[in-house]
């Protein structure tokens, strides 16, 4: 795992898999909502990374307290240990593709996107299931929208 | 109205500008003079609720017999029936040599490939409506299966017999321009059984027109046909009308071989285009036609509204609940024409016609289909149900040239539109200064008896007359301007007349119809075969998990959807494109999701973000 972070991280910070790069056509000016959509990302990955310890270190506090008197399953303890793993992992990354957005890669874009359609599929279930999360939906919704718009796209050659 | 015409004249007329026609490969029906088709048909009626009668037997009737005069009540369809259905051997001969042909021969003009098909060009929601559309004609009424087949033997006869391609012209007089009207008749429609397309069925009429002006000199010594200049061209079309049907003739659109326009001939439907290729035309089923609309809205909605993803790209160009067909106008087979494989033969066609003016039947079977398109069309006079066609009695209308005056009258009518205008002026100016003076005086009246008790209520009515007047003079003013800039036009406009300036051919169009642009596919073969199998096992796949493993219906119903989606997305090299549309779609049921669960915050939320946005613009114009 830490392996494809350091790649993925490698690729973000070169011009590794920029299409815009290898046809040697100068590279545009970073237009502001660019720039926005980075911090609006790095805020997302800040967030996750975020849960993630807190996950942990709630596992922590639990593994010494309340495993012993058999009040957690054997269940919840995995949920919350993926849980752990899965929010500090998609932190990082999506870390890492705020950054490349803010280098403006092409690929960073449709990860982007793909991401936050994921996190909205994501939502959509564990609404369906009773465990909402608000926030999440409201800032998954937020950022496709903007994903979307006419500059974003352009900057990404997606339009 | 062609009594100073004689026939020659006409016929020269029509000969000197006459189309050529090309055709696609494998087409099997070529334009033809109608006498062999009439004799080759019987003559039928259908009453309502009544088994059709045969009024006259194949190989009795003649153009004599099919104009007599016939009453059998209202709702009566009369119709000539060509094909008599064959019997096992002559199809299966039929079958077995035309599949020897395409192998023995492939590079034959006989012999039709399809290459890329339309199921390959559109999305999945249009393939289910074409699936719906193809079961429908189960139930509709249609042209039965081997009447093509047999349609192309009937007509191999006649052509055998001494039946030339040929064309009925007609030459009309209308408003200072000479229309010149091709109709070419076809003896079969094979679109749907030939060529994947939407219908088939018998007899088939198609038309093209030249507009020209007329030389009118009293003293001119060249012959009629040479007095003539041609203008603009419309060929008849699926879903096309007025002005989209003509082009101008230097339009660089338009195919000449010397003076004769050429005209691509859609496969099987015979529908006639301006540039050679794939057309894909769209079929609306008459029940979707609300959907249709919804949809068309929010796609416009989404796009210049929201200026969401694909703002910068034109409209979509298709509908999903519309029924894509490519009409293949290749070009690439028989050509008839001048100096072409084949020549025309002309005849005449005028009022005087009696198989044209006095048969108001069907040219071909009535197959009773509720949409129409599997019933033979009337004749080149009528519509099926019996009224007149546009295009015979307002050919200028029919293409939008009614308003479009001919280039040697342009400068009279310029002129006397302005010497309009200018009387205009005149006659506003005169107003505008006796309102004027009016208006004067009134003020100076009102002035004079303000603030006298006595001469209240005398003042409150000038007042009222003064405010009347005032508006009706500002209206006047208002006229005058629009008519000193008419003038300023007409000057601008006539000064580029008599330059010889031409505007753009093409200003007159608001839809011109273009071919199918070439898919780039991967793997094209196997892109064209997933699209083919696609929605039919879709549909087996659902109702194998209803009948095996219901409990998973919608995982594995969502799980064959998206491998579907997926895969073609990638032949389309789409996939970016696939995985933004999943996400905005998520993120819109996310929202109603939002909005049902917090109805009054939102509305609350909203207000109070209003009331922020007031207070912080009126402090900014305090500021300011």
């Amino acid at each position: 795992m830490s392996w494809l972070l350091l790649w993925i991280g490698y690729w973000a910070c070169t011009e590794m898999g920029d299409k815009v790069s290898q046809s040697k056509e100068p590279v545009p000016r970073r237009p502001r909502s660019v720039t926005i959509l980075a911090v609006l990302q790095a805020l997302q990955g800040l967030g996750l990374l975020a849960l993630g310890i807190y996950r942990g270190y709630l596992l922590t506090w639990l593994g010494g307290a309340e495993l012993l008197i058999s009040r957690v399953t054997p269940y919840v303890v995995v949920d919350w240990l993926t849980g752990w793993v899965v929010w500090i992992t998609l932190g990082i990354f999506t870390l890492i593709l705020a950054l490349a957005i803010f280098r403006m890669q092409r690929l960073a874009w449709l990860i982007a996107i793909s991401l936050q359609g994921l996190g909205l599929l994501v939502g959509l279930v564990n609404y369906i299931q009773a465990r909402p999360n608000y926030a999440g939906m409201i800032y998954g919704i937020v950022l496709v929208f903007y994903l979307n718009q006419q500059e974003v796209r352009s900057a990404f050659r997606e339009a | 109205m062609n009594e100073e015409l004689s026939e020659a004249e006409r016929l020269a007329m029509l000969r000197r500008f006459e189309p050529v026609v090309r055709y696609t490969r494998g087409e099997r029906f070529f334009p033809i003079e109608v006498g062999p088709y009439i004799n080759a048909c019987s003559l039928w009626v259908q009453t309502p609720n009544q088994v059709p009668i045969r009024l006259v037997s194949q190989g009795e009737l003649t153009v004599d017999r099919l104009i007599e005069s016939r009453s059998h009540g209202v709702g009566a369809v009369y119709y000539l029936k060509f094909i008599e259905p064959l019997d096992l051997i002559e199809l299966a001969r039929y079958s077995f040599n035309e599949a020897w042909k395409s192998i023995t021969q492939p590079g034959s003009k006989d012999v039709f490939r399809s290459g890329l098909g339309r199921l390959a060009r559109v999305g999945y929601g249009s393939r289910l409506v074409d699936a719906l559309f193809s079961v429908s004609l189960l139930v509709r009424g249609r042209v039965p299966g081997d009447t093509a087949a047999a349609a192309a033997l009937a007509y191999q006869r006649m052509r055998s017999a001494g039946a030339r391609s040929s064309y009925y012209g007609r030459v009309v007089r209308q408003d200072g321009w000479v229309a010149l009207q091709y109709w070419y008749f076809y003896p079969f429609n094979n679109w749907r059984t030939g060529f994947f397309g939407a219908n088939d069925h018998e007899g088939d009429w198609e038309m093209a027109c030249i507009y020209c002006t007329e030389d009118q000199a009293v003293d001119d010594p060249q012959p009629a046909e040479r007095r003539l200049a041609p203008c603009w061209v419309a060929f008849a079309s699926h879903e096309f009308s007025g002005d989209d049907l003509r082009r101008r003739w230097d339009d660089p659109e338009l195919v000449k071989v010397g003076e004769h326009p050429v005209i691509f001939a859609g496969a099987g439907s015979h529908a006639s285009y301006f540039t050679a290729g794939e057309y894909l035309a769209e079929l609306e089923l008459p029940f979707l036609t609300p959907l249709v609309r919804l949809v068309d809205r929010l796609q416009d909605r989404w796009v210049t509204t929201l200026r969401q993803a694909g703002a910068q790209t034109n409209k979509p160009a298709f509908n999903v609940f519309r029924i894509p067909f490519v009409d293949y106008a290749r070009g690439d087979g028989l050509s008839i024409g001048p100096g072409q494989d084949e020549p025309w033969q002309a005849c005449l066609l005028d009022e005087q016609t009696a198989w044209a003016i006095c048969y108001r039947g069907l040219w071909g079977l009535y197959a009773q289909d509720p949409i129409a398109g599997e019933n033979a069309p009337a004749g080149p006079v009528y519509n099926r149900d019996g009224s007149v066609r546009r295009r015979w009695y307002d050919p200028l209308g029919w293409a939008g040239l009614d308003k479009v005056p001919p280039p040697d009258l342009e400068l009279h009518l310029l002129s006397r539109q302005r010497e309009e205008a200018r009387a205009n002026c005149s006659s506003l100016k005169r107003q505008v200064a006796q309102k004027s003076e009016r208006l004067h005086r009134l003020g100076i009246e009102a002035a004079a008896i303000e603030g006298r008790p006595h001469l209240a209520k005398t003042y409150n009515e000038i007042v009222g007359q003064i405010d009347a007047l005032s508006k009706e003079l500002a209206g006047i003013r208002q006229k005058l301007t629009v008519e000193q800039a008419k003038l300023e036009a007409f000057d601008w406009h006539e000064e580029r007349l008599r330059r010889g300036e031409l505007p753009s051919p093409r200003a007159h169009l608001h839809r011109a119809h273009a071919p199918s642009p070439e898919l780039d596919l991967r793997l094209g073969g196997l892109a064209e075969a997933f699209s083919a199998i696609s929605i039919g096992s879709l549909m087996i796949g659902i109702v194998l998990l209803i009948m095996f493993a219901r409990q998973y219906l919608l995982i594995g119903l969502a799980a064959m959807v998206g491998f579907i989606l997926f895969v073609e997305a990638g032949f389309r090299r789409q996939l970016a494109r696939l995985i933004n549309s999943l996400s905005v779609g998520l993120a819109i049921i996310s929202s109603l999701v939002l909005l049902f669960e917090f109805f009054w915050q939102v509305v609350v939320v909203s207000v109070l973000a209003l009331g922020v946005f007031l207070i912080w613009e009126n402090l900014r114009e305090l500021r300011s």
